[in-house]
């Protein structure tokens, strides 16, 4: 780690050994933290004024299996994994997860799908296998083409809170495939 | 316009670094008035002083409630000097014009803290000091307002350069601090009545922290928050505003987990995470993800690092 350029490393504690060795670089900057964030408001300047508003907390409450199967153990940790990794990156967001591991990531694009086809591509750069991999979407998929790329490259569950006046369209898709998928009803957009 | 100071009204709950201020007042000849514990201090450091009480010939009264709440008082701050009809006024009501307001503010925040005893923390609010000092600092063309102790020394090197007096920039200045000070006792007051009032930024603004600069090195940017109370900084060069945004999201993302995880932070984005038995299986995971984009990026984890785990 310590030959790899980073600008911030953050840690509940450094033993002093690990201490003495990162600080050898002089402009890394070394944070220990001393507790979590307890903001339960935040703030935006828009128009020369401040909005506020609570902060997006929690993950999934509902569990709607909708798709053409439930899923399996492995897949609900890595799809519970996945809906708050999404939650955290810029929407449009997908995360593609498998055994607790981000494997690609789409983010900050105009489209739904474009932020899929960005992360099966950021996947296949580092050749991740797709296969057996859940998607979370950070909002609903409008039309049956996010699931039907994900399958494609090789998903086998999603998480999305659903909304879609389509939705039924990627339910389907995912019942005539054998494909897991969980309606939360609890959207994440981060803009 | 330098204004010199004959008068001043000196009231403080906080008497320490009062005495070199005080000293040099007496050696400029100004007449000093004091109420309570602010004036047997006075005293004691052999300065004449005129109580409170011969202003306004009322006592404290209401167990301290009412003290200083007179128009001898406020009319003496509130007059205006170049003003015939406020002048006339004055001087047919005796009212001695008052030049320097030294006036600091019951401990809310400090009470608020030590005790749940909701009749005391009632007494903290003050309502005599910040009266004052919104008065003084409103005839800032007239009148000095001193409302915190960080002042003192400033005030000192002040009269001694201009021979006792201050000019109408200074008094602004004071006058602009002053409002802050008020404003930010209020805004406690509020959070004591209503803790889920959103008032944080009015709140931090005692401690901003300037940063070298915003988003881009074209524009101008401060922190208004405690950092102090989430880290400890153990190295490296001063945090800038993109690093703090990104270390927000960090710390944002991390909260959500309790298994040893390690994240990777780009712009605001996880570009890499990744949970496994240990925090060195953890980084290992999270960068394999994403090798590309970590570089420069912003690391977490939620366990300590020991060399082992850094592959060192």
């Amino acid at each position: 780690m310590n030959s790899i350029f980073f600008e911030v490393l953050i840690a509940p504690a450094f033993e002093s050994e690990a201490l003495a060795i990162l600080q050898s670089k002089k402009n890394r900057i070394l944070l220990e933290q001393k507790q979590n964030l307890s903001d339960t408001v935040m703030f935006k300047g828009v128009l020369g004024g401040v909005l506020t508003q609570g902060t997006d907390q929690g993950n999934v409450t509902t569990w709607n299996e909708a798709g053409g199967r439930t899923c399996n153990e492995a897949e609900k940790a890595d799809l519970l994994f996945a809906n708050i990794v999404c939650k955290h990156l810029k929407s449009n967001a997908i995360a593609l997860v498998k055994n607790k591991q981000l494997i690609g990531k789409g983010c900050g694009q105009t489209s739904r799908i474009d932020s899929l086809r960005q992360a099966v591509e950021k996947a296949k750069q580092f050749s991740a296998d797709l296969k057996g991999a859940v998607m979370a979407s950070d909002a609903f998929f409008p039309f049956d083409d996010c699931v039907r790329l994900g399958h494609e490259a090789g998903i086998t569950a999603f998480i999305q809170p659903g909304g879609s006046i389509r939705d039924q369209d990627s339910i389907d898709y995912c019942k005539q495939n054998g494909l897991a998928m969980i309606i939360t009803g609890l959207r994440h957009f981060k803009h | 316009m330098n204004k010199t100071i004959r008068t001043a009204l000196i009231s403080v709950f906080y008497k320490d670094g009062l005495e070199s201020l005080i000293r040099l007042l007496h050696q400029q000849g100004v007449t000093i008035y004091s109420t309570g514990g602010t004036q047997t201090f006075i005293e004691s450091l052999g300065v004449p002083v005129v109580p409170v009480e011969q202003l306004t010939g009322y006592p404290s009264i209401l167990g301290g409630r009412v003290k200083t709440l007179h128009p001898s008082v406020f009319g003496g701050i509130l007059g205006k000097r170049e003003d015939a009809t406020h002048v006339q006024e004055m001087e047919q009501y005796k009212i001695p014009t008052l030049d320097l307001v030294i006036v600091d503010l019951y401990p809310f925040e400090e009470t608020v803290a030590s005790t749940n005893d909701e009749k005391a923390i009632i007494e903290k609010i003050d309502i005599g000091g910040p009266s004052m000092i919104r008065a003084a600092a409103k005839n800032f063309k007239d009148v000095t307002v001193l409302a915190a102790k960080t002042e003192y020394n400033t005030l000192v090197e002040l009269l001694t350069q201009q021979q006792g007096a201050t000019t109408l920039e200074q008094r602004k200045e004071f006058a602009a601090k002053a409002f802050q000070v008020v404003a930010r006792y209020d805004v406690a007051i509020a959070k004591y009545f209503d803790p889920n009032a959103t008032l944080q930024f009015v709140e931090a603004s005692g401690s901003p922290r300037s940063l070298r600069y915003g988003e881009n090195p074209h524009q101008t940017a401060t922190f208004y928050g405690d950092l102090t109370s989430l880290f400890t900084q153990l190295g490296g060069k001063e945090l800038s505003y993109n690093n703090l945004v990104d270390v927000d999201a960090a710390l944002q993302l991390i909260c959500e987990f309790d298994v040893p995880t390690f994240a990777i932070i780009k712009h605001t984005n996880v570009c890499g995470v990744a949970q496994r038995a240990t925090v060195k299986e953890s980084w290992d995971a999270a960068l394999a993800g994403d090798p590309e984009s970590a570089f420069g990026g912003v690391l977490i984890t939620n366990r300590p690092l020991t060399p082992k785990q850094l592959q060192l």
